[in-house]
């Protein structure tokens, strides 16, 4: 039940299926190609190995119509693969048909519940399953905010009726910057809902975490963890590093720290 | 103040990252909690939306990157997004409008080097496609020659250059020096890829006119017709033979022929 992010230094490795890992999660939009290496990548990986699919550009949280077009190309992707799970971000990432190509934050109103559960459902119904949503790393906080981020995440859970994606990082890198407690946030997830967990690093800018995915994960995050399972239970657990991507041992060897984790645990 | 609705807060958020100028408008609308200052928690995304997207361009145009230097390259991409700001999902499709915004900018040069560059991260993840042999070539009955269509690979591009991109995308790859010396001769660029990977090179003015009349869509009856105008009417069936050969044994034509 460990996985890792698919990034391109261990191509090779991956379709070889000489990696011991139980999956690989792939960013979407790098295999939304029509041929070539990407798609060639893809095919080899399935091969041996099963995969999530986790995307950047849905736009759950954005007023922009949702795009059809991508949705099409997903979909697509989801017919190649037969992915395990597909998430994407609890954001919104695109405006008036620009693309910002980051994961902006939303108000946390009953406004917006509505509005992107009422999206999430348009996406699952077109994908014919439930996907999952990631929580987010933020820097600023709406001053017109009406709950907790986890309060938040929990009503659009709800209302979608779509599944969780829990991003420990991103829970400490936003405890820290907004000044809540990452315990309350991780125990009041419903743990049937919560499907998946990365694992990531972050940097320190000032006063402000930023998570930027090149760096090994950090104590407080491993702690946080060991909270995490004894609330959720054995949860697919994976490892995302997109910068200064150190070698496939020394992932493997992250990876290890959480299996290790995960084995001191009771089954929940 | 009261709170905006979800697009007006988004609408103001984008322009923010843009431009930074409304920066007044957006900041009361966030809490500046733990004593750090809105304007320094916004400047977070103002910065990473910069950055990343430089980095992609950075990462699809080296050569270019190498050419003009880091400090030129910054200002011009960061220009650009400004004027041409993201349109499609995904990030590779960032640079797609570069090569005519600097070309608008009057710099033919790093416009030539950035379509080069462009059409061969086209190439490498193109369609995947049948191609054309020789031996299939041979099983053409003679008859069927006149309205015969040959159709390019969807990796091919065919480039019309004026400038001498091609002298500097090519010693950015081998990681040489650019030569002082201009070469004169500009000749057009194929690019293309195929199982032994992407290719570029410069073609002859027969070969030349006979991609663009395939990718035209002519028969090859037809382009024939218009090597014609590019060279004696006597070697036009040659030279036609001898292009043709170097495209399917490049990989460059498809398997599916038409007729008529």
């Amino acid at each position: 039940m460990f996985g890792l992010g698919l990034r391109p230094p261990f191509y090779e490795q991956a379709i070889r299926g000489k990696v011991a890992v139980d999956w690989f999660e792939l960013i979407s939009e790098n295999f939304m190609v029509d041929g070539g290496k990407p798609r060639a990548v893809l095919d080899a990986v399935c091969e041996h190995y099963p995969v999530a699919l986790h995307g950047v550009s849905l736009n759950l949280g954005g007023t922009d119509p949702l795009d059809e077009e991508y949705l099409d190309r997903l979909g697509k992707l989801i017919d190649c693969c037969e992915p395990l799970r597909v998430s994407d971000h609890l954001c919104w990432t695109r405006h008036g048909g620009h693309h910002l190509h980051d994961l902006l934050p939303l108000p946390y109103t009953r406004d917006t519940v509505a509005h992107v559960a009422t999206r999430i459902r348009q996406v699952q119904d077109r994908l014919k399953r439930q996907i999952l949503i990631e929580n987010v790393s933020s820097y600023a906080e709406y001053a017109h905010s009406e709950m907790s981020e986890w309060e938040f995440l929990n009503a659009v859970a709800e209302q979608a009726d779509c599944l969780i994606l829990l991003d420990i990082n991103n829970v400490l890198v936003s405890a820290h910057n907004h000044g809540f407690d990452a315990y309350c946030y991780l125990r009041a997830l419903p743990a049937q809902r919560v499907q998946q967990i990365h694992l990531a690093g972050h940097s320190v800018s000032g006063p402000l975490l930023i998570d930027t995915h090149d760096h090994p994960v950090s104590d407080p995050v491993w702690t946080l963890y060991q909270l995490a399972l004894q609330h959720l239970g054995a949860v697919p657990t994976m490892i995302e590093r997109d910068d200064a991507i150190p070698s496939l041992d020394e992932l493997l060897a992250e990876l290890d720290i959480a299996r290790r984790i995960r084995a001191r645990e009771p089954a929940a | 103040m009261s709170a905006p609705d979800l697009g007006q807060l988004q609408a103001a958020f984008k322009a923010y990252l843009f431009s930074g100028a409304n920066e007044a408008v957006l900041a009361p609308w966030f809490a500046a909690n733990k004593g750090i200052e809105v304007p320094h928690r916004l400047d977070v995304y103002r910065n990473a939306y910069y950055i990343r997207l430089q980095e992609s361009l950075a990462h699809d145009f080296p050569a270019l990157l190498a050419y003009m230097g880091g400090a030129a390259f910054g200002r011009e991409m960061a220009a650009y997004l400004k004027a041409c700001p993201s349109t499609s999902p995904l990030l590779r499709q960032l640079g797609e409008r570069l090569p005519d915004y600097l070309s608008d900018h009057n710099m033919p040069l790093l416009a030539d080097l950035a379509r080069l560059e462009w059409a061969v991260l086209e190439a490498f993840d193109a369609a995947d496609s049948r191609v054309l042999t020789v031996k299939a070539l041979q099983n053409i009955p003679p008859e069927r020659w006149q309205n015969l269509h040959f159709e390019l690979h969807p990796s091919v591009t065919v480039l019309d250059v004026r400038t001498r991109a091609y002298e500097v995308w090519n010693a950015h790859r081998k990681q040489q020096l650019l030569p002082d010396q201009q070469n004169d001769a500009m000749a057009p660029l194929l690019i293309w890829r195929s199982p032994g990977g992407l290719s570029v090179k410069p073609v002859s003015t027969e070969c030349h006119s006979l991609l663009v009349s395939l990718r035209n869509r002519l028969s090859f009856a037809q382009a024939c017709e218009q090597l014609a105008v590019v060279m004696d009417i006597g070697n036009v069936a040659q030279a036609a033979a001898r292009c043709l050969w170097e495209l399917i044994c490049q990989g460059c034509l498809l398997e599916q022929l038409e007729w008529g």
